[in-house]
């Protein structure tokens, strides 16, 4: 039996509390012939796939329904791979030890490019035939969402539909359609016709692709005029009364974000020209504090978390944030329950809320200024200012806290060496500041980390038709600053250039990227996330095996050429983002939306109401 | 100062977790339960549990024991009654009393006997295998060299911190034996080694990674110097 085989195995690798399943709050159901049973997928290893908090969203919404069993599937890590192999064990979910080949639908959730390979391996794993097209009726049908599905063509050949935006409600209706499916005995291209049909959902076979000479898109349309031109994204109008889990999942090992997490709103309204998901997720969407709190008492009630999360694209640009941090601090002091919230903008609310948390648990701090200068921050409509960023450092110094972590990109588009010069000085500053500090508040020496990761430029951003900085000019940039940073408080850390480029080939890429990602899977790449398992060269081989240029990808777009993903619509007009991009260049501040609507279209196209 | 002991038994899927993951996961089915535990001074003020020997990964017990400091009584009926609303499958436990100021679970605990499990490749009988138990035992010392974290060997004699081993039973290429072993803070043997030494005197050609461990008693002993369970202590 399968479950035995798994257990014998456990024996013999790391960590093992990662395959087990089992954990409290994880859904059992008597396995019946009229179940649709749906594999969830996280094509990484259990640590990073339970930290994703739309899988238990998504997870717990499927569960719901009464005849839907969704389970778990993650990557198996190196040495398990190796022994299920050897023991010619097949991917299995982690609830009921299941070959993923037996499952209806396997849906794979798309959070970073470097993931695909990991999607071939689990499919391999199980002897699912890679692409759609050789995939027979008993094999699963593979859908796949999340923020990477927004250019869904690099996997367009592998996944046979995409759901994009949002999936609380579109997840529903396919499983409808599922059900009329199995109980007609329709076939997969039957269902396939009929899911296309539904409002968010991409079926890659349907439409056809042209080049012109140069490589650029010459055609992009459905084959048939049944199925719509342009793809609108799924949202959620009301979050307040939106399904959201209470009975998370408790891992037993120690996942990467291990705690309650309380989504607090959807969308942004600062406009950073570099995020894609300020874009993505418009419009803002927010929970009221007491639904926020309610949720929470019932979360920590459910799972014994220690620690709960806010989560959101910027926390703090809740309306209500106070009042909401303050009354769960109040709820949960007592049981010691710490509050944490997600990287900090740089300003005075930071620092007041910061204050409060600290009487729980003290936790690290992050700020994420993203660019050293203030002409690069104006570049990339980041807001913030200078004396914001002295005055907030100067403060949590001198509230006790010696150890600062700064989050920067670098790569940006008009780059220079002034604004890599302001990296180091705000290192420099920072100590400085720390110095300020009288002798009695400090605590011991300060240290502060500088964090820099090669900036990727990403479809539906204002930069999404900017030149991505190359491996060469990366690494130039990551040794200057390694030269010219000398401060021995300040440590300095920096991303593998090779894992951005990549990311920045597939994050723009077309179809013809399909063959390539399989090519290098089967050259050995896997975990392409992880640095000590990236295979730059492996990859290049994959490239020149397909006779395709990785760089014609990176390279700058112009304005009227067709982007493989122009058939999705966001809500946010290109031209819009066009604006934006020219705004960025002459260094134009925009500001924040909520305080002047710039029209990007979501009030418009999207929602057919003012977002504020 | 109110300490509630309890013995519970880590079994099935729960053997898979490290003793750090027990901490964590019965720390959070204590939260879940709304025990009022006491908690450590300081910016990250943990719960006053301590675990009497931890198990490797991999090791079943049916006798563990920890302690957990409360601020709050809280009703040992209700506790044992209700415990599967609030922890995984595989802990159970199985009886809990309170009691005073005490000297720290681990520093209690003196032996353990387990239940273990081997396989060879080839078929014994059930005598054979005892006989070579007593030869292995007969030994005047039992010596291995041990590489300590300064990367000096040093030779270590486990004769003395052997209690007994016998042959429960044999059944196809199976052997289960049960061992008392010295557990603790004045010697510790663990059963894996001695089953590697047993099979490597005896030449019994033991299959990798099919052994298996259970722990079945842990002890302390009183002033006679006589073994008695925790709760007796």
């Amino acid at each position: 039996m399968l479950r035995n085989k798994i257990d014998d195995v456990l024996y013999l690798v790391e960590k093992p509390s990662r395959y087990i399943g089992d954990e409290v709050n994880s859904v059992k159901k008597d396995i019946r012939q009229d179940l649709i049973r749906v594999g969830f997928c996280f094509a990484d290893v259990y640590e990073v796939g339970m930290s994703h908090l739309g899988s238990h969203i998504l997870y717990g919404l499927l569960n719901e329904i009464e005849d839907v069993y969704c389970e778990r599937v993650y990557s198996p890590w190196i040495d398990m791979e190796e022994k299920m192999r050897e023991h010619n064990i097949p991917m299995f979910t982690t609830e009921t030890r299941t070959d993923i080949k037996e499952l209806d639908i396997l849906s794979f959730t798309l959070q970073y490019e470097l993931i695909y390979t990991n999607i071939l391996n689990i499919l391999d794993l199980s002897n699912i035939p890679f692409k759609s097209k050789d995939r027979s009726e008993d094999d699963p049908i593979i859908m796949a969402g999340g923020s990477c599905a927004y250019n869904p063509e690099p996997i367009a050949e592998i996944v046979d539909f995409f759901s994009l935006g949002e999936g609380e409600e579109v997840l529903v209706e396919v499983m409808d359609l599922y059900r009329e499916k199995k109980n007609n005995n329709w076939t997969k291209d039957e269902f396939l016709q009929r899911v296309a049909k539904i409002d968010g959902i991409y079926v890659p076979k349907f439409y056809d692709v042209s080049y012109k000479e140069d490589g650029t898109i010459e055609n992009f349309g459905p084959v048939d005029e049944q199925y719509p031109k342009v793809i609108q994204k799924r949202i959620v109008e009301d979050l307040n009364n939106a399904y959201y889990p209470t009975k998370f999942i408790v891992p037993y090992t120690d996942v990467v974000h291990d705690r309650a997490n309380v989504e607090i709103f959807r969308g942004c309204t600062r406009g950073c020209r570099f995020c894609q998901a300020g874009m993505i997720y418009r419009p803002i969407r927010e929970k009221s504090k007491d639904v926020i709190v309610d949720t929470a008492r019932k979360i920590i009630e459910a799972t014994g978390f220690e620690e709960l999360s806010l989560t959101s694209l910027s926390t703090l640009d809740h309306t209500d944030i106070k009042n909401t941090i303050f009354e769960l601090i109040e709820n949960n002091k007592e049981d010691y329950v710490g509050v944490s919230l997600p990287s900090l903008r740089v300003d005075d609310l930071a620092v007041e809320v910061i204050q409060e948390i600290q009487k729980i648990r003290k936790t690290g701090l992050t700020f994420a200024p993203e660019a050293g200068s203030q002409r690069m921050r104006d570049v990339i409509n980041k807001g913030v200012t200078e004396e914001d960023l002295e005055r907030t450092l100067s403060q949590i110094f001198n509230l006790g806290w010696s150890r600062v972590k700064l989050y920067f990109m670098i790569g940006l588009p008009t780059e220079t060496r002034e604004d890599l010069d302001g990296i180091d000085d705000l290192g420099n500053k920072s100590t400085w500041l720390y110095k300020q500090v009288p002798a009695e508040r400090r605590k011991g020496s300060v240290s502060v980390t500088l964090s820099t990761a090669g900036f990727v430029p990403k479809p539906f951003s204002p930069f999404q038709w900017f030149k991505q900085n190359t491996l060469e000019e990366f690494r130039e940039k990551q040794y200057y600053l390694k030269d010219k940073i000398k401060n021995k408080k300040v440590k300095f850390n920096y991303h593998d250039a090779e894992t951005s480029v990549l990311e920045g080939v597939f994050a723009r890429g077309d179809r013809r990227l399909n063959d390539v990602l399989i090519k290098a899977f089967e050259l050995g790449c896997k975990f392409d996330g992880w640095q000590e398992h990236f295979d730059y060269e492996k990859w290049m081989q994959a490239f020149e095996a397909c006779g395709v240029d990785p760089w014609f990808y990176t390279r700058e777009r112009a304005y009227d050429e067709i982007l493989p993903w122009d058939f999705i619509d966001v809500g946010v007009r290109k031209d819009f983002l066009i604006r934006e991009y020219e705004n960025a260049l002459n260094a134009v501040l925009t500001g924040d939306c909520r305080d002047n609507c710039l029209g990007c279209g979501v009030n418009i196209d999207l929602i057919g109401r003012e977002c504020w | 100062m109110i300490i509630l002991r309890i013995k519970y038994v880590k079994e099935n899927n729960m053997k898979f977790l490290s003793h750090l993951e027990l901490i964590k996961t019965m720390e959070r089915a204590f939260r879940r339960m709304k025990l009022k535990m006491k908690f450590s001074q300081g910016f990250n003020p943990k719960p006053k549990i301590s675990y009497a020997a931890p198990l490797p990964v991999g090791v079943e017990s049916e006798c563990d024991f920890l302690d957990v400091e409360l601020e709050e009584k809280v009703d040992i009926k209700w506790l044992l009654d209700n415990q599967k609303d609030f922890l995984p499958n595989g802990l159970k436990f199985l009886d809990a009393k309170y009691h005073g100021k005490s000297k720290s679970l681990m520093s209690l605990v003196t032996d353990s006997a387990y239940i273990i499990q081997l396989c060879t490749d080839e078929h014994m009988e059930k005598a054979s295998v005892q006989d070579k138990l007593d030869h292995f035992l007969s030994q005047d010392s039992i010596t291995y060299e041990k590489v300590n974290k300064k990367k000096k060997v040093k030779v270590v004699d486990i004769k003395p911190l052997i209690g007994y081993m016998e042959v429960l039973s044999v059944y196809e290429e199976r052997i289960i034996i049960k061992a008392l072993v010295t557990t603790g803070s004045n010697g510790n043997l663990k059963p894996e080694k001695l089953m590697e030494l047993f099979c490597d005197y005896e030449g019994i050609h033991m299959l990798e990674g099919k052994d298996r461990y259970r722990r079945v008693e842990l002890y302390a002993r009183n002033e006679h110097n006589t073994k008695v369970t925790l709760f007796e202590v």
